[in-house]
């Protein structure tokens, strides 16, 4: 049918729908609306809602909400399913009084009632153009503020929806998807500012973290995560590979206030798997990055994985915490590494404070005092393939998300047990919409699937120390959540949710969901019943007690 | 206007507008397979040398470094069972082939395939240097004698417990088939695995590993019974690396090179699907 035939029925159909005098889906009574940026900053006062992307602006994944506990767990059970009918649902919904914002891939948002999983409405995207993607097309969640929802798009668009009916504010461009920019993250709001992330450093992005007006969407500030020419750090690159030097910025960050600082991790440098084309450290990948909130401006970087040939992003979530360290008061930031270290920073300043092995790893002898890893020689992928290298490709930990308890004082995430074979090809050229890899973290190996396994640690966040571990039969993919009910839950990937004591470890409930998990669990208080609810497979599942 | 006359209005509109919005989306963004060439544009000597490099790391350690195979199968005989054309080469690395081992390299740049598909065919321009020499005839009573029959079937004839060998000849080297007829465990496919479990009482079972969880596991026993455990009433799980197959290793040379001959015969034909 020619396009301009098509444009009048089109528009024939808009303005029949706008004289129509009853809408077809009349939009919900706002409930709980607006989210404010105070609330925001108080979001634990508030455990009956799950506000942000991670609980709170520390990113603890906790809640003090205690009304299932280790002795009534048993009698947990299913509420309601809501069928999301897509692939590999990576989402972390959002919850305010009584209403579930949740997203599904590509790139939809679903407000359901948070009592009876039936939707409100349904907002679904269509992507402009077809996304070269590594991974999948999916998409991790969303933020509010005010009566707005904030969701990134896979086409790489900025999207502001009404939460009351779905219906688009405003769109704005991040970059420009037809060279292999993405989108995945569930923003951050802070201050008046949506903070966004970017992904596609398998496809040759060079990469950003930019802020926007929550109000009207123009463009605040950007920081690249790979210097410019003449900039610092862009001594760590060599001729143009700055140009294609990835550092996507895909995992949500967390927010100090009183040091008006954000902090965002960044992934892997490209090509991912052959160095050569990029001699040097490659700033600011695989780091964690401490950015003025008003002006984007660096307040520090620590790099974990310099020069990284093993896809080893730097996009776990950082979590904040204050503690004591050899005696001294001290604002922490904690991060377990894909590259299978435990990091504790300072950070006002970034200082290195200590770096403790939590899987098994063959690549580095030790992290030395500055924080910077000391190498084993034959770690590089080869030609041939090096099969020789832990943690795999999918490293130690990955993008889920990890919870602190502050009644146990325990941090509580699934490490990964595995090696691959890592093999580099020639470097690559750069197309729009195809892969810049430059070798693989796989390649026809078979390993045999006891040799990769899974394991929920417990760990003291500032030393390191492991206080416990719930071993799983293989490497998973799921977030943990921990509860004063001194519980934490977290799923496998032979999608069995399960629930554990928080203080021993010892195993106390389990249900099987029947499909992978790609997702982390969250809890709220839906008509003053707590749920727990998370994706497994492609179904969100809500579970309480009677 | 009444409202059943509005409502009818309304359905129409968005029936139109929907179906309008939908034709535009459905235009084809990007290369669809069959917008690929026949003949592959990638073939020059460096494309070749590129394409050397690539077949090393990602194909060498199924099919062998120089196309002889192994677990995947023989390149070097220039005949490839779906498809010898370049873009037919070019849709089996791309997609990989549905139940059977081969991955697909959705994510490799176009070109990459390209020059893998250059190196593919130049190694089939080789030829076999170790073509199975046995009489298929009599390596099918070999077969016969030996009790094959009892775990494996062919064409539907047989037992169980062991892998179908209908199309084996296609999917595996010569090479790879003698060492999995004197040496069994040197390679086990991962869903032949043998399992036994022990239970709390003492009680052994051993079977073909068929499915785990952190509760449960399940097994295809020696009888072919499909049994399923409750690790909560195990005392022990061995995951043994000796596969349940026996050796053969005290077969004479030629019955050993005639039972590879018609174990290599053994190739369906392609699927018209």
């Amino acid at each position: 049918m020619p396009e301009r035939i098509l444009r009048i029925v089109s528009l024939l159909g808009v303005v029949v729908l706008a004289l129509a005098p009853t809408p077809m889906g009349q939009s919900p009574e706002p409930r709980g609306l607006p989210v404010t940026y105070e609330r925001l900053l108080k979001a634990t006062e508030e455990p009956g809602n799950w506000l942000t992307y991670n609980g709170d602006y520390r990113s603890h994944h906790y809640s003090s909400l205690d009304q299932i506990t280790a002795e009534n767990v048993h009698k947990l059970r299913g509420k309601w399913i809501y069928q999301m009918h897509r692939p590999k649902v990576e989402a972390t919904p959002i919850v305010v009084d009584g209403v579930m914002y949740l997203t599904r891939p590509p790139s939809d948002v679903i407000a359901l009632d948070a009592e009876t999983g039936r939707a409100l409405w349904t907002f679904e995207y269509r992507l402009a153009a077809s996304v070269y993607t590594c991974c999948g097309q999916v998409n991790r969640g969303l933020a509010i503020l005010g009566e707005t929802l904030f969701i990134t798009t896979l086409d790489a668009k900025l999207l502001a929806l009404d939460a009351r009916s779905g219906r688009t504010l405003w769109k704005k461009d991040l970059a420009d998807p037809g060279l292999n920019y993405t989108a995945t993250g569930a923003p951050l709001i802070i201050k008046n500012k949506v903070i966004a992330g970017i992904a596609g450093a398998e496809g040759g992005i060079r990469g950003f973290l930019d802020a926007y007006d929550a109000k009207t969407g123009e463009r605040v500030w950007r920081f690249w995560t790979v210097p410019a020419p003449g900039e610092p750090g862009s001594e760590t690159w060599k001729g143009d590979s700055w140009k294609y030097g990835g550092g996507s910025t895909w995992i949500t960050g967390s927010y100090d206030p009183e040091l008006n600082l954000v902090y965002w991790g960044t992934g892997n440098p490209g090509p991912d798997y052959n160095g050569d084309v990029r001699p040097g450290d490659n700033l600011y990948t695989c780091s964690l990055l401490a950015l003025d909130v008003d002006t984007g401006k660096l307040k520090w970087h620590f790099q974990f994985t310099p020069h990284d040939t093993h896809d080893w992003d730097a996009t776990q979530v950082p979590v904040l915490l204050d503690s004591t360290v050899d005696g001294r008061p001290r604002k922490l930031v904690v991060v377990p590494s894909r590259n299978g270290f435990h990091y504790v920073l300072d950070r006002v300043t970034g200082e290195f404070l200590l770096a403790k092995q939590y899987v098994q790893q063959t690549w580095a002898k030790e992290i030395d005092k500055k924080g910077r890893p000391v190498l084993n020689p034959n770690q590089d992928p080869t030609y041939e393939g090096n099969d020789l290298v832990w943690p795999g490709v999918d490293g130690g930990n990955n993008w889920m998300s990890p919870s602190y308890n502050p009644n146990t004082k325990l941090l509580y995430f699934n490490a990964r047990e595995e090696r691959r074979r890592y093999f580099k090809t020639d470097a690559p050229e750069f197309r729009p919409g195809e892969a810049f890899f430059g070798g693989g973290g796989g390649g026809g190996a078979r390993f045999r699937p006891e040799e990769s396994w899974g394991r929920l640690i417990a760990m003291t966040p500032e030393t390191g120390e492991i206080k416990w571990e719930h071993r799983i039969l293989a490497p998973p993919w799921a977030g943990t959540l921990s509860t004063a009910g001194d519980l934490v839950f977290s799923a496998t990937p032979s999608g069995n949710f399960y629930a554990l004591d928080a203080r021993t470890g010892k195993e106390l409930w389990h249900f099987n969901g029947g499909d992978r998990v790609f997702a982390s669990p969250i809890t709220f208080l839906s008509r003053d019943k707590q749920l727990v609810t998370i994706p497994i497979g492609d179904n969100l599942i809500a579970f309480g007690l009677d | 206007m009444n409202s059943y006359l509005m409502r009818r209005i309304f359905l129409i509109a968005y029936c139109l507008m929907s179906w309008a919005l939908a034709m535009q989306a459905q235009r084809p963004a990007g290369q669809s397979p069959s917008g690929l060439p026949e003949a592959n544009p990638y073939t020059t000597a460096a494309d070749l040398e590129a394409g050397r490099k690539l077949y090393v790391g990602r194909c060498g350690h199924c099919h062998g470094k120089n196309g002889e195979g192994g677990r995947g199968a023989t390149l070097n005989t220039g005949r490839f069972r779906y498809g010898a054309s370049d873009r037919e080469i070019f849709l089996v690395i791309r997609n990989g082939i549905p139940n059977t081992e081969m991955p697909g390299a959705f994510s490799t740049p176009e070109a990459e395939v390209w020059r893998m598909v250059a190196y593919v065919r130049r190694l089939g321009r080789q030829g076999a240097p170790e073509p199975a020499t046995g009489d298929p005839a009599a390596g099918a009573l070999v077969y016969q004698k030996n009790g094959c029959a009892s775990c494996h079937s062919i064409d539907g004839k047989g037992g169980i417990l062991g892998p179908d060998l209908s199309d084996i000849g296609a999917k595996r080297a010569a090479r790879h088939l003698r060492e999995s007829i004197m040496e069994p465990s040197a390679d086990i496919p991962l869903e032949y695995r043998t399992v036994e479990v022990i239970s709390v009482t003492g009680k052994s079972s051993i079977g073909i590993h068929l499915n785990e969880d952190e509760y449960s596991i399940h097994m295809r026993d020696m009888k072919g019974d499909l049994r399923s455990f409750m690790k909560s009433e195990l005392k022990e799980i061995k995951l043994p690396r000796e596969s349940l197959m026996p050796d053969y290793a005290s077969l004479s040379k030629d019955d050993l090179e005639n039972l590879v001959g018609y174990l290599v015969s053994l190739r369906q034909t392609r699927r018209a699907e």
